[in-house]
């Protein structure tokens, strides 16, 4: 809650000294947006959700239009099995987080990878590295610090969903971003 | 129909033939394995009150997780001798038994105790092992493994391993939503089970015995904004280090025959390859160098190779290394879309490991002669497999409905049990080498 | 005897004579020399005077005794010639008291030979008379006798015709007979040595007979034997089954061993108990063979078949114990 508020503030400080010249890039944060107000607040509170305590519902937003607010949301990451490749729209969400570090220096994110129970622990706990490691790695590339960006890895230790199937297995291969 | 009768009537006169002067001969072939018929009779206790332990019972369960026993009832058994004196072999015979096991408890004073056993050849009436040992109440559990291990070792001509310890991971979940993870140590058929560490909500996993039984390593998170790292904790004392600068860098220790270096995974620059670390000084060797993920490596008995699991044709396999170093070659072909794990018998003949032919994860042993694999189980989510020191049977991980437990399976798959340890889930087991 | 056998055995007899050698040379030790003690002698004082008496005394004593001795001699002697005498003269008396004698006896003799030839001479004369006398008589006799003679020949010669006659009628009957019984006898005789002939020959045939019966007997015996022996085999085949199963389910093995066999030579009682389990080709692990022979034992008694008679072929046999692959 406090950290909601606190992003809300740095937003609305940001509109005030950025300067309304900021160029609008294709599905990035538009952080001079207008629209940006209350009623972004709440959908914010509701909307964000950090994958540490993610028991509930986990609402993946997707709008051609790239609502930056939606994107910047999104802390979760999601892969193919045995995969650590950026889908397009995990893309677009990394872009919009990369954005925001490189527009806040003294921002710094952990990169929790994360893996399915299926396959061997220590396995899993290297690929859930490597699907920190490329997010690490687009962020790097899209200018983001690397002190600013720390990927860790609980393999299959830690998943949300515990069913053995394949609902659930999808939802634990992850990447979360934590600030 | 004809030429049916014809090889009915040709296959029985050939098995049964007397031409001029030959001998008469049948030929069998064995049949299903059922295990030798052995009765282990209870042991007479010469003291006060109650016994202080079944040992009977202990042995009795050994023998039978063996998977090369077949344990007669004893509501079956006709008398009850406590020596050889007191056998009647025609008794056993009756029950067709071949092994017959028969033992005293004394009790010389509180708390001090003298154990007799014998065992003996039921068709030949002869003895084929006895021994006296002496022991407190703490230690009488460990008699009952000892005896298994006679009692085994001349049955079968392979030493046993049920006076010997295990190490497993629990994990339990709290009503607020914490989990505790604790690294158990227990003798091998899960009794006695006592904590080495524990942990509020930071996963434990991967631990490894040291050859001379006095240390654990075992993987761990300093906190949960750190990623893994390896420990070295004293069983004894329970003084503990951590071998990794960096979090994040270091899982999957693995110790060499002589004890004296760790084969582990380390991660450079976001690449996970397998390193050996000399344990006194802390230096380091890089063994592999590839971009995809090598990790758990284990030691060839011989101390000169090293197998570890590796992606780098696109999904798990094993491979092997010389732990001096040079080019890894691939061992699982054929064998398996996916294989991980991999561990070696005391024997350096065979590994087990995690392998998935299609349908989830079983347990399988690869022989390195010739290439092949036998499935040991047929769950889904079988994994983390450990070689028994003896190498005759295999303990690994499953699930028994919505529980993680751990199991125990022969090496030649025959029989299977499962360890009831704890509550919670069970999961990561690892066999301490056996003590001289 | 090959070469090499026999090289061996010379080998062996040169080790065995060297051996020996070796043997003996070893045991003509040195032998110890036990030193000699010279007994001690005891030292006497001699006095030559006496020793000079003595001499003398000695001597003269061996004089006198030579002297007796020789007087002994004589004397001796004299008797000896004195009875000598004695006898001759005796023996001289002897003589002509016989000679005397044996003149007398002839004397008689010879005057009894006198008388006897006297009395001789008249003996002859008296019996040439008689003997004359007789002559006359005889002569008389035989004039007699002769004329008697000359009637009785002429009868006799009659008779004797007559006699010839008759006896050549019965010569030839006689002959007749004869012959016809000579021909009845060769008849029984060729007829007798017919029969002694069929007899033989039926002899021969019975005895031809009784061999081929006897050769077609033991053919049939051992074909008996054969079928009996088959017979067994089957029968045991019929249960092979049977025993195959009995065995595998007592069988239980201590572990795997795969490949390996083992060959158990067997034998049974009537009933198919089992007496006597021995390994004839171990697997090369005891542990293995072990398990073999208890599962043998375990099933005793095997299923048997029952007909006694079978029992010879089947009563010992062989199983060979194989692993699973």
């Amino acid at each position: 809650m406090r950290r909601t508020l606190t992003l809300s503030v740095v937003f609305l400080l940001g509109v005030i000294l950025g300067g309304c010249a900021a160029t609008k890039k294709q599905g990035t944060v538009e952080v001079e947006d207008a629209t940006i107000s209350g009623s972004d607040a709440s959908s914010t509170a509701t909307g964000l959700t950090t994958g540490s305590d993610a028991t509930g519902q986990i609402i993946t937003v997707e709008n051609d239009t790239g609502d930056a607010d939606d994107l910047l949301n999104q802390r979760v990451i999601y892969f193919d099995f045995d995969s650590s490749s950026l889908t397009p729209e995990a893309q677009r969400v990394v872009e919009a987080h990369a954005d925001y570090l490189t527009g806040n220096p003294g921002m710094a994110v952990v990169l929790e990878g994360h893996a399915d129970e299926r396959g061997t622990r220590e396995y899993n706990l290297a690929l859930g590295e490597r699907r920190a490691n490329a997010v690490t790695e687009m962020f790097q590339v899209l200018g983001v610090a690397p002190d600013a960006i720390r990927p860790i890895s609980y393999g299959e230790e830690r998943p949300v969903a515990m069913e053995h199937d394949e609902s659930a297995w999808s939802l634990n291969r992850r990447v979360e971003i934590l600030y | 129909m004809r030429t049916l009768f014809a090889g009915i009537l040709l296959g029985l006169s050939s098995m049964v033939c007397l031409p001029a002067n030959a001998v008469l001969t049948i030929e069998i072939t064995q049949g299903e394995d059922s295990g030798v018929p052995i009765a282990v009779v209870p042991f007479r206790w010469h003291g006060a009150g109650d016994p202080p332990e079944d040992l009977r019972g202990i042995i009795a369960a050994d023998l039978h997780r063996s998977g090369r026993f077949d344990l007669l009832p004893p509501g079956n058994f006709l008398s009850h001798p406590s020596e050889i004196g007191e056998v009647r072999y025609k008794d056993w015979r009756l029950i067709k038994a071949e092994a017959l096991v028969v033992g005293r408890i004394f009790e010389k004073s509180p708390d001090n105790y003298e154990i007799t056993f014998q065992l003996l050849d039921v068709y030949r009436e002869t003895q084929k092992a006895g021994y006296r040992f002496n022991a407190t109440g703490e230690h009488l559990r460990q008699v009952a493994h000892q005896i298994s291990d006679h009692i085994y070792h001349k049955m079968t001509g392979v030493e046993g391993a049920f006076d010997t310890r295990i190490a497993y991971v629990t994990r339990e979940q709290q009503d607020n939503g914490d989990r505790i993870y604790q690294l158990m140590v227990a003798d091998s058929d899960g009794h006695r089970p006592q904590q080495i560490l524990r942990t509020t909500n930071l996963p434990v996993l991967s631990p490894a015995w040291s050859p001379d039984g006095e240390w654990l390593a075992y993987v761990s998170f300093v906190d949960r904004r750190s990623g893994a790292n390896v420990w070295l904790q004293n069983i004894r004392t329970g003084n503990r280090r951590k071998i990794a600068q960096a979090e994040g860098a270091a899982s999957a220790p693995a110790w060499s025959p002589e004890g004296k270096r760790l084969a582990l995974r380390m991660s450079y620059k976001g690449n996970a390859d397998i390193y050996l670390m000399d344990v006194a000084s802390g230096s380091i060797k890089r063994l592999t160098r590839h971009p995809a993920i090598d990790t758990e490596p284990a030691w060839a008995p011989n101390g000169r190779q090293i197998v570890f699991t590796s992606d780098r044709s696109g999904r798990p396999q094993i491979y092997r290394v010389a732990a001096a170093g040079g080019k890894p070659e691939r061992l699982t072909r054929g064998v398996g879309r996916e294989n991980a794990r991999a561990s070696y018998d005391p024997k350096g003949e065979r590994l087990v490991m995690v392998t998935n032919r299609g349908n989830g994860y079983q347990i399988g042993v690869f022989y390195m002669a010739d290439g092949r694999m036998d499935l040991l189980t047929d769950g889904t989510l079988d994994e983390s497999p450990v070689f028994a020191p003896n190498g005759a049977m295999i303990l690994y991980a499953t699930r028994l409905g919505r529980e993680g437990v751990l199991a125990a399976v022969s090496a030649d798959g025959r029989v299977k049990q499962v360890l009831k340890l704890h509550r919670g889930e069970v999961r990561e087991p690892s066999w301490a080498p056996k003590k001289n | 005897m090959g070469r090499p056998l026999r090289g061996f055995i010379l080998a062996v007899v040169v080790h065995v004579a060297f051996g020996a050698l070796l043997g003996v040379s070893l045991r003509l030790q040195p032998e110890v020399v036990k030193p000699i003690y010279a007994e001690p002698v005891q030292a006497v004082v001699v006095d030559l005077a006496a020793i000079a008496q003595e001499k003398k005394r000695k001597t003269d004593a061996l004089k006198k005794k030579k002297a007796a001795e020789k007087k002994k001699k004589t004397d001796a002697l004299q008797k000896k010639k004195a009875a000598e005498k004695k006898e001759k003269a005796a023996e001289k008396k002897e003589k002509a008291e016989e000679l005397k004698k044996k003149k007398a006896a002839e004397k008689k003799k010879n005057a009894e030979e006198l008388k006897k030839k006297k009395a001789e001479a008249l003996k002859k004369k008296k019996a040439a008379e008689k003997k004359k006398k007789a002559a006359e008589k005889k002569k008389k006799a035989e004039a007699l006798k002769k004329k008697k003679a000359a009637e009785k020949k002429k009868k006799a010669e009659a008779l004797k015709k007559k006699k010839a006659a008759e006896k050549k009628k019965k010569e030839e009957a006689l002959k007749k007979k004869k012959a016809a019984e000579k021909k009845k006898k060769a008849e029984a005789k060729r007829k007798a040595e017919e029969q002694k002939r069929k007899a033989e020959a039926e002899k021969k045939r019975k005895a031809r007979e009784k061999r081929e019966r006897e050769a077609a007997e033991r053919k049939a015996a051992k074909e008996a034997l054969a079928r009996d022996e088959r017979d067994a085999g089957s029968a045991l085949g019929a249960l092979v089954g049977a025993i195959e199963e009995k065995v595998r389910s007592n069988w239980s093995l201590p572990g795997e061993f795969t490949g390996l066999a083992v060959t158990i030579s067997v034998k049974v009682t009537r009933t198919g108990e089992v007496t006597l389990a021995e390994i004839v080709r171990s697997s090369g692990n005891s542990l293995f063979d072990e398990s073999a022979v208890t599962a043998l034992m375990k099933a005793s008694p095997l299923p048997f078949p029952e007909e006694p008679r079978y029992y010879e072929f089947i009563k010992e046999f062989h199983f060979v114990l194989r692993a699973k692959n």
